[in-house]
Order: structure tokens, then sequence, then C-alpha cells
């Protein structure tokens, strides 16, 4: 059985005022299905563009990035993205409307009605029923993660990316929200690449590493989280195995700096 | 006590409510020195010779067809400059070389008053209405195309991410990111195409605003100047102002506070 997210020698390079810059190289890995992917390195290291080009927002240099076979070349209903800037919502539309959008776009159901049925399930996940109505500039910035998280889970995509959806928040906020992911993570089986520069939060949520090396390097890690845990729940300091895992990774990430 | 004042503070809030009162101040002044004798009577008629003359020609009708010759003008100039700006706006987008040529033609033209384009008008188009929507098309459209690309040049990146990463493409992505979130600028686009059209109809038809039997509010300022008219003329200035004030502050408003104010877009 071959995997369900495939990338096979991928590598980047961009041209920038007429040098070549590498932001990876021969990148390889693959990925089964419900896995929970966190993708660390520290800033510059290109995680972010490796999630848009599994995305398929933009075209590697060379090597293939394959979902249940089939190579990606552009953005879709293959996967669903979440950022990290809250502006990631339509100012125009209501926080139902953004989930619902996309649903129509994509024709996922034939009435409108059933579109919205839909999207008040997802809507009813995060929390928001009673802020449908709501324009987004009227939401604070960890609900309109929320609303972004629901309108991705929503297009049901065998794939989520999410680049550093809670970076911009407070601490508290963070982990409520990385709570509620684990859970609907556990709940539905989708399989969810994260990037992050926290630690903290990488083990907390993930199921596997990939730590990335700085410029020209390729994987530095590519390991299951060994840290236990309580299924559908956040791993914490307390849990067994932390200390090693997480001495194990800073010294990947800062050995690379 | 406090009670009146606070209902008078809230109904003051509402501009609309602050209207009479200004209006009936400057009124008042006006009267003022109307009955000073300040200035010759004949030039500087009183508040209720004006009043009459506006009254008058409200009643038999002759202000509503010079204001429907007028209006009609100006809706026709701005639907062409609409259709003519969403024309060369796509246009631009799918090409960057008319984009520039575009935005070369803005910087030239829109300095230009519409105005001093008249007596070409007037040898290329006749003196009648084509004269008149040539004018106001030039008055419009630069400033529209100036705004409406700019906001599609300045949608941000997040939304066009968003809008690929839940499949728009092409078309489909213009009219479901690009012209929605541009819409702060294409209000504005259209708020000062409005009026500048407006104010180059105005003048325009001082010149030349009489074909056949009929003409507008600037024709008609112009002719009551020949018959010394001046409650008239003063008549015409109030629908004049009153049209602007109804388009710019109740119509343009009431279009922001349900768009753009609604989702936050602008201040």
């Amino acid at each position: 059985m071959s995997a369900f997210l495939e990338i096979v020698n991928l590598t980047q390079e961009f041209a920038s005022n007429g040098q070549s810059h590498i932001a990876y190289k021969d990148v390889s890995f693959s990925l089964n299905k419900g896995e929970f992917l966190a993708i660390i390195g520290p800033s510059g290291c290109g995680k972010t563009t490796l999630l848009r080009t599994i995305g398929g927002f933009i075209k590697p240099t060379s090597g293939v990035v394959k979902i249940d076979g089939k190579e990606i070349s552009e953005p879709g209903k293959h996967c669903a993205m979440v950022f990290q800037t809250f502006d990631q919502l339509f100012p125009w539309k209501t926080v139902l409307g953004n989930v619902v959008y996309p649903l129509l776009v994509n024709k996922k159901f034939s009435s409108k009605k059933e579109a919205v049925e839909h999207a008040m399930k997802y809507l009813e996940m995060v929390g928001l029923v009673n802020f449908k109505e709501y324009y987004p500039h009227n939401l604070s910035g960890g609900m309109k993660q929320r609303v972004a998280i629901a309108r991705a889970l929503a297009m049901e995509p065998s794939l989520i990316l999410m680049d550093e959806p809670f970076a911009s928040l407070d601490a508290d906020t963070r982990t409520m929200l990385q709570g509620e992911l684990k859970r609907i993570w556990y709940d539905s089986g989708i399989t969810v690449l994260f990037v992050t520069h926290s630690i903290i939060e990488a083990i907390a949520l993930s199921t596997k590493f990939l730590a990335m090396g700085d410029y020209t390097n390729s994987i530095k890690l590519f390991e299951d989280n060994k840290v236990k845990g309580e299924p559908g729940k956040l791993r914490t300091p307390e849990s067994p195995g932390y200390p090693e895992t997480w001495g194990m990774l800073s010294r990947i990430i800062r050995h690379t700096k | 006590m406090a009670g009146i004042k606070a209902i008078v503070q809230k109904i003051w809030s509402y501009n609309l409510m602050r209207y009479p009162v200004y209006i009936l101040l400057v009124a008042g002044a006006w009267q003022a020195v109307f009955l000073s004798r300040m200035f010759p009577q004949i030039l500087f008629p009183s508040i209720g010779q004006i009043m009459s003359s506006l009254l008058k020609e409200s009643m038999d009708g002759s202000m509503l067809l010079k204001l429907a010759f007028s209006m009609r003008l100006i809706i026709i100039g701005m639907l062409v400059s609409a259709i003519l700006t969403v024309v060369l706006t796509l246009l631009a987008m799918y090409s960057k070389s008319v984009k520039s040529l575009i935005s070369t033609l803005i910087s030239v033209f829109d300095p230009l008053p519409g105005i001093a384009l008249l007596p070409l008008a007037i040898l290329w188009a006749g003196i009648g209405d084509e004269a008149i929507i040539f004018i106001m098309i030039h008055s419009i459209i630069w400033p529209m195309l100036l705004n409406i690309i700019g906001g599609f040049n300045t949608v941000p990146i997040i939304y066009q991410d968003v809008g690929r990463s839940i499949g728009l493409k092409d078309s489909k992505l213009i009219t479901g990111v690009f012209i929605p979130a541009s819409i702060p600028s294409i209000l504005t686009g259209f708020k000062t195409g409005w009026a500048r059209a407006w104010r180059a109809l105005i003048s325009a038809e001082m010149v030349f605003g009489a074909t056949g039997a009929s003409g507008g509010l600037g024709w008609d300022i112009y002719m009551k100047r020949s018959y010394l008219d001046m409650p008239g003329m003063f008549a015409s200035l109030i629908v004049i102002m009153l049209i602007g004030i109804v388009v710019e502050d109740i119509i343009f408003k009431k279009i922001e506070n349900n768009t753009v104010k609604k989702w936050g877009m602008v201040m």
C-alpha cells in the first residue's frame, strides 16, 4: 500500500537579485492517512515554503508532491489551508458566509440549505454558532482562527495544512485552541500538516516530527513523537518522555542556526 | 431637566436633524441682509421671493422637467463610464502593457478639466447631448479607473491565497475575491466620478444646454440670468445643492453604511 502523502526529491530555489537561493534540497518523506505532522525549524528554514508547495501554491523547482497517488500542481480541494494571519476571513462575509462560501464554490451540495446545515455542524464544533451572523471584524483573534479552522474542516479535505495558525494568539487562547484542534483531529481522523516554531506546540499536538535545517539543507529529522499522552488530549511537560524529546528537538533546532 | 438635555443631544447627534437648524440660521441672516438694503433688492431677493419661485416651479412641474433632463444625462454618463471602466480594468488585469498604457492615460488626462474639452466636444459631437456626455465621461472615467485599478492592485495577498485554496480560479477569483475586496475603492471611484460629473454637467449645460425646447438645471440658471430672474436663479441653485446633499450625504452614505462600514473595511 502506498502512503497517503508522498514527497519525492522536492527542491526549491528562488532567484533574487540575479542570485539563486536554495530554500531546501531533495526533501523526501511520506506520510500515512490520519497522521498529525509537526514541521519545525528555525525562521527562514523553508517550513512555510514547503507547506505552500504541498498546497500547490508554489511550483517546486524539481520533485513531486503526490496525494493519494495524484500529483499536485495547483491549489484546490485536495487540501485546505489555515494561515497564521487573522485577516484570512473575507471581511465582506459573515462568519457563516465564510464557512459556507467554499462549499458553494466547490458545489459540494445540491442546495444552499444543505451547505448551510453542513457549515453549522462545523461552527458548532468550534463553538461559534451564536456568532454566525457576525462579521469578522467584530470577532477576537482567537475566534477568527476558529472560524478559519471551521472553514477548512467543513470542506472535508483529505489533508489540512496549517501555517502557524496560533502563533499570533495569547498563551491562554493558544492552549485552548490547541486542545480543540487535537480533539477535532482525533474525532475526525483527518491528516494534518502543522508548521510551528514552538517545540512545546509540536510535542503537544503531533504524532510525527519533521525538523528542517537551515539553507541548502534537507530534512534534519523525521520521526514519531514518542512522548506518551492520552488519546485526543494535549501532551504536557508531565507526560512520560517529554524532557528527552524536548531536549532532542531543541538541540536540533539550535544546532542548525 | 437632565432628561430633556439628553434628548436634545441625541436629536442633535443625527446629521439630518442639524440641517434644518443650520438652514434656518442661514435663511435668517440672508433675510437680515435683504432687509438692510445693503444690496439692490433686485439683485438680492428675499427668502420669500426665492421660496415662492421654488414653490411655483415645483408645482407647475417645470423644475422637475429640468431636473429630469440633467439626471438623465448624468445617469447615461455614469453608466457608460462604469461599463468602460469595467472593460478597461479587466484588460488591465490580463495584460501588463495595457495596464501601463492606462496608467499613462490617467496621469495625462485626469488633471485636464472636462470643461477645457468643451470646444473640442462641440466640433466633434455637435451642440447636443452627445457633447455633454462626452465631457462627463472624461470627467468620470479617469478618477474611477484610478481608484478601481488601484483597489485591484492592493487586494491583500492573503485573500488571493484563501480564494485559490478554496478552489477559485481566473474569472471566479475576480468575482469572488478581487471585486468584493476592492469595494471600498470602487465606492470612492464612484463618489469622485459622480462629484466630477455633476460639476461638469452643470458647467457644460451653461454653454449649450438647450437642444430644442428643454434644458437642464445649468442651462436654466444661465437663461434666468438673461431675464434677471434672481429668485428663480437661487431656486435652481437650491435644487442643485439639494441633489448634492441627497446623493453624497444620503445615498452614498447609506451604501457605505450597509457595506464597507458594516464589514469593518473602512473606519
